[in-house]
């Protein structure tokens, strides 16, 4: 039985106590932001942010939409960053991606290689500066929920838009609440996470597209086609590079099987 | 903006090409021409073991904790690319160590009175000596992986400028191979190739001028090729891949990275070194002028394009 997180982001009135929560149970600082124009802060997920609410203006004809995203790790089932983690730090657990903190040694890779940029290794210091430190992301607050509490953040919503339960209830209740947004007049209303990656453990009620929240219709794997990578580059040393070499050198040794004498 | 990956990586990158690309064609021209430039690979690994060594210090400094750098070689992962580079890394610069300890072995002639020491731990390593064609192939499949590897790190994430992009391990790897090359002629036309060679217990045989010829016209290809495949990026990138890679290239083009992009890659990189190849070709006297600029600046084209990928694929 895998739990899974459902976001109704028609709920969401981005008050951003989800935000709070997260920093307040993980112990995570603050980030030194500047006003960038926007209610939404700090503009990124980071190594110490690790759940904040995206806004999203959306103009159709006279009228602009608000969109609000809460952004997080989405426990993917099939984990790029577990895929090319060269230490094994990170792994599943059941329906948790999970960052050994003892074991990750801060390479980055999985930051460059998740598809929702929710895992960072990279934070501002409250001085100012950056620090590079072990990969850290959401982590469903494992250490609540392994204790039958519910996440910080989904604890604290007040809007009732965030919840946490059976993955096979929270996709039951999302489908009911797409259904019931298309019959209210929000016909593009739909259901992310179901199939995408494996299915998510992370799942969004949207009123709108995906991409108007800026999320990826067809998140890719990051080593989906890596044995088409490699062979790209060796058949590129084989081939591209080989062959020149071979007509520019053999003339010289032709040369040199006749007149090597001289030569030497 | 953050930047996960700095300058660090980006010399790294630069310098894991420089050395697999110099083995790569040393050992190629050595065996295409059977066995008649013996010191070139010799050169190539006597100069690529410490760039590989002074990466792999740059790889380590780059991470966030570094002392655990030693977690890499608790598993093999062959999935992750970073895994399976770091192996090849380990690999190649053990291979080139075994190597230029054999080598070295060779340079004293038995009963030789050199400092005792030294010469007893050679008679020692000495017969292994013959160890050393096997070796070569080793580096050589290993030089091919290290080459490739660069740019399958980066191909197999998911940023819109590397992210499945199958054309960016044959970037990197021509990249590679074409200052590889130039290294090699940069080092035999300063005379920094025979001292090598001769403080290794070689001959400091000069390399003949037909082979210099034939390095400069493979220069001169292998420069076309690198053009053609960094052509064919960019348009794979426009023309062939999701929205948001066909946006990612404003970031090399007319974005943060364009000077870098135009100025660094392209014309100190590509431009500037194809010309003055074709020119010193026509003339048949090579210009040693002309030929060091050529190949340095190809050397920095590298650098430039490093920079400009991996510092600009995170900008988008």
């Amino acid at each position: 039985m895998a739990n899974a997180m459902l976001i109704d982001e028609s709920r969401c009135m981005g008050c951003r106590g989800c935000q709070v929560a997260c920093k307040q149970w993980n112990d995570n600082p603050a980030e030194l932001t500047e006003n960038w124009g926007s209610y939404e802060n700090p503009p990124e997920l980071s190594g110490i942010t690790w759940t904040k609410v995206k806004f999203t203006e959306k103009v159709e004809g006279d009228q602009v939409k608000w969109l609000f995203l809460t952004q997080g790790c989405m426990h993917c089932t099939e984990a790029s960053c577990e895929a090319v983690c060269p230490t094994g730090a990170i792994q599943h657990h059941g329906q948790y991606v999970l960052v050994d903190q003892d074991w990750c040694i801060g390479c980055g890779y999985c930051v460059a290689a998740c598809p929702f940029d929710a895992i960072h290794s990279v934070f501002e210091t409250e001085a100012g500066g950056e620090q590079k430190a072990t990969a850290k992301k959401c982590t469903f607050c494992v250490d609540r929920t392994s204790n039958g509490l519910l996440p910080a953040c989904v604890k604290t919503c007040p809007s009732g838009a965030l919840s946490w339960g059976d993955r096979s209830d929270m996709i039951a209740t999302g489908k009911d609440r797409v259904a019931a947004l298309q019959a209210g007049g929000y016909a593009r209303a739909n259901l992310y996470g179901e199939d995408q990656l494996g299915g998510l453990h992370r799942l969004y009620v949207l009123a709108d597209e995906p991409s108007a929240y800026g999320l990826p219709e067809a998140p890719r794997h990051a080593t989906s086609n890596v044995a088409g990578q490699w062979l790209s580059g060796i058949l590129t040393a084989g081939i591209v590079a080989a062959v020149p070499f071979w007509l520019v050198f053999k003339r010289q040794r032709a040369e040199e099987a006749q007149g090597g004498g001289a030569e030497r | 903006m953050i930047l996960t990956w700095k300058w660090e990586l980006v010399v790294y990158l630069w310098l894991a090409g420089v050395a697999g690309g110099a083995f790569f064609v040393a050992f190629l021209m050595d065996r295409i021409t059977r066995g008649k430039h013996e010191q070139l690979p010799k050169i190539a690994m006597f100069l690529g073991v410490p760039l590989v060594l002074v990466g792999s210090l740059l790889l380590v400094l780059d991470l966030g904790e570094q002392l655990r750098a030693w977690h890499l070689f608790t598993r093999l992962r062959l999935g992750s690319p970073m895994s399976a580079g770091s192996w090849i890394l380990l690999l190649y610069a053990l291979v080139g160590v075994v190597m230029i300890a054999l080598w070295w072995s060779k340079s004293f002639e038995p009963g030789e009175l050199r400092l005792s020491v030294l010469s007893g731990l050679a008679s020692v390593i000495r017969p292994a000596a013959s160890a050393i064609g096997i070796l070569s192939w080793i580096a050589f499949v290993l030089a091919v992986l290290l080459i490739a590897y660069t740019g399958v790190l980066l191909s197999a994430t998911n940023q819109p400028l590397w992210g499945g992009v199958l054309l960016l391990p044959a970037l990197f790897v021509a990249s590679a191979i074409s200052t590889g090359m130039a290294l090699l002629v940069l080092v035999l036309r300063t005379g920094f190739g025979r001292l090598l060679d001769l403080l290794f217990g070689g001959e400091g045989e000069r390399v003949p001028a037909d082979t210099l010829h034939a390095m400069g016209t493979a220069s001169l290809v292998l420069g076309i090729v690198e053009l053609v495949v960094l052509v064919g990026y960019i348009a794979w990138l426009a023309f062939f891949s999701t929205a948001a890679g066909a946006q990612a290239i404003g970031v090399l083009l007319t974005g943060p990275m364009s000077l870098v992009f135009w100025g660094g890659v392209v014309l100190v990189g590509l431009v500037i070194p194809l010309v003055l190849e074709f020119a010193s070709l026509r003339g048949r006297e090579m210009l040693v002028g002309s030929v060091l600029a050529s190949t340095s600046l190809v050397l920095l084209g590298g650098l430039f394009l490093r920079a400009a990928v991996l510092l600009g694929g995170q900008m988008v």
